[in-house]
């Protein structure tokens, strides 16, 4: 009992989890204080919307205040430079100020948005690669173009809050590699590497993981 | 309707970022036939904008704002957008045109054999080969094995390998062990975007022949 107890603890993470509740196995992280809320998402849509619609400069300063630090944060947790990181970020913001006006609050939040335009912005500094583009103003359907409706809208702000909930309730080890994905910037086989683990078992973790964030989101949808 | 699709590993390199461009490319072709595909990667980006909610801010210089604000009113450099001809935006889903230097029509096709073209695209990445690769109809493609991953996305008509049949859209992950033998089906030409992320090699008698000088 005793052995199984301390083999339990040595698994533990080392701040911010908690053992999950509901007699479930495995650890969930507690909420961080920077926590972003739905009304939150809501304020920054508005800001967005400000710059999209009359090139609002007082908006887009109130977004840089809130988005251009975390970016920069983004962007040295992927090993970059202090310099280039910020770089990038000043980058990624002024992206946001030309393509306000292509931003689809029925696709996605605010901050999901960002992220990509700052994940293409980094490929094509890092790479020198052009990052393709899933949905393109080219081959997007006419019937989009118009105005979301309200509820499609509240579908898409809560849907961000349930993902993000998903991702926090992940067990530690399959949450670690998500963040190192989408946070370091690493590839399956350089996670499998860091963390001394065959590939097969970053990739078997990470199918774990997505089913249980499908799972989690289809029980909320 | 697709029934062939990227694993979910492959969705979710996708979508944080650590695809090499030519697979990447190969991915959001699929991903721009495919509706659920789609929705999916709309939902790992998501995980994304949430690992970006929470990133402690780190802080900036003195005059970053300043500098950025400075920026906004600089003219955006301009990038022409090239025009594509109707067959061309048909076929070919966008993430893949500006790979075609042109319309499909001025593509160059060289044989490969009795039954198979190849047009080869520049991927700007030398370690992957990224080529369109069209096969008369009711023929087989030569019988191949990989060094590496092949990654197919069919553009027209459709192949059979094995029991599976491959239609517009469905994507198809060759890992290095496979070896296999596309056939297309009868009814038309099958046009196929192939990315390769080594070199393959023909395993038929006369395969083994071309092997020799066809560079891949």
């Amino acid at each position: 009992m005793a052995l199984a107890q301390a083999s339990t603890a040595a698994v533990q993470p080392a701040t911010g989890w908690k053992p999950r509740a509901n007699g479930r196995s495995g650890w969930r992280r507690e909420a961080p204080v920077s926590e972003v809320k739905p009304s939150q998402d809501a304020h920054l849509r508005g800001l967005l919307n400000r710059v999209a619609q009359q090139q609002d400069r007082d908006a887009f300063a109130q977004l840089f205040g809130h988005f251009a630090p975390r970016l920069k944060a983004f962007n040295l947790r992927a090993g970059i430079d202090a310099d280039t990181a910020e770089d990038l970020a000043h980058e990624a913001m002024i992206q946001v100020w030309r393509r306000a006006e292509s931003f689809d609050p029925a696709k996605a939040a605010v901050s999901t948005w960002i992220f990509t335009i700052a994940r293409n912005k980094r490929i094509d500094r890092l790479r020198r690669e052009r990052y393709p583009e899933t949905v393109s103003d080219e081959n997007r359907p006419e019937e989009i173009d118009s105005a979301p409706a309200a509820d499609e809208r509240i579908e898409a702000d809560q849907y961000h809050g349930i993902v993000r909930e998903a991702v926090r309730q992940l067990p530690a080890e399959q949450a670690r590699i998500v963040h190192m994905a989408f946070f370091e910037d690493k590839s399956h086989s350089s996670i499998a590497t860091e963390l001394k683990l065959p590939l097969g078992t970053v990739k078997s973790r990470i199918r774990l993981a997505l089913a249980r964030l499908r799972e989690f989101v289809a029980e909320r949808e | 309707m697709t029934t062939h699709h990227p694993n979910d590993e492959m969705l979710m390199e996708y979508a944080a970022g650590t695809l090499a461009e030519p697979v990447a490319v190969a991915l959001a072709s699929h991903v721009a036939l495919c509706a659920a595909c789609n929705a999916l990667i709309a939902k790992l980006e998501a995980v994304g904008g949430a690992a970006l909610d929470d990133a402690a801010p780190a802080p900036l210089a003195g005059d970053a704002l300043a500098r950025t604000l400075a920026a906004l009113d600089r003219p955006e450099p301009v990038v022409a957008q090239p025009q594509y001809d109707e067959a061309t935006r048909k076929l070919v889903p966008a993430p893949v045109r500006r790979y075609l230097g042109g319309n499909l029509g001025a593509l160059k096709w060289r044989k490969q054999g009795k039954s198979v073209e190849r047009a080869t695209l520049d991927s700007g990445n030398p370690a992957y080969s990224m080529f369109l690769l069209r096969v008369k109809e009711g023929q087989p493609s030569a019988i191949h094995t990989h060094t590496g991953n092949e990654f197919t996305i069919v553009l027209s008509g459709a192949y059979t390998d094995g029991s599976q049949r491959f239609g517009r859209g469905d994507f198809q992950h060759a890992s290095p062990d496979i070896n296999h033998i596309p056939i297309a089906e009868a009814g038309q030409a099958c046009i196929c975007l192939v990315v390769l992320d080594a070199p393959i090699k023909l395993t038929g008698p006369i395969g083994k022949y071309f092997n020799r000088f066809v560079p891949f």
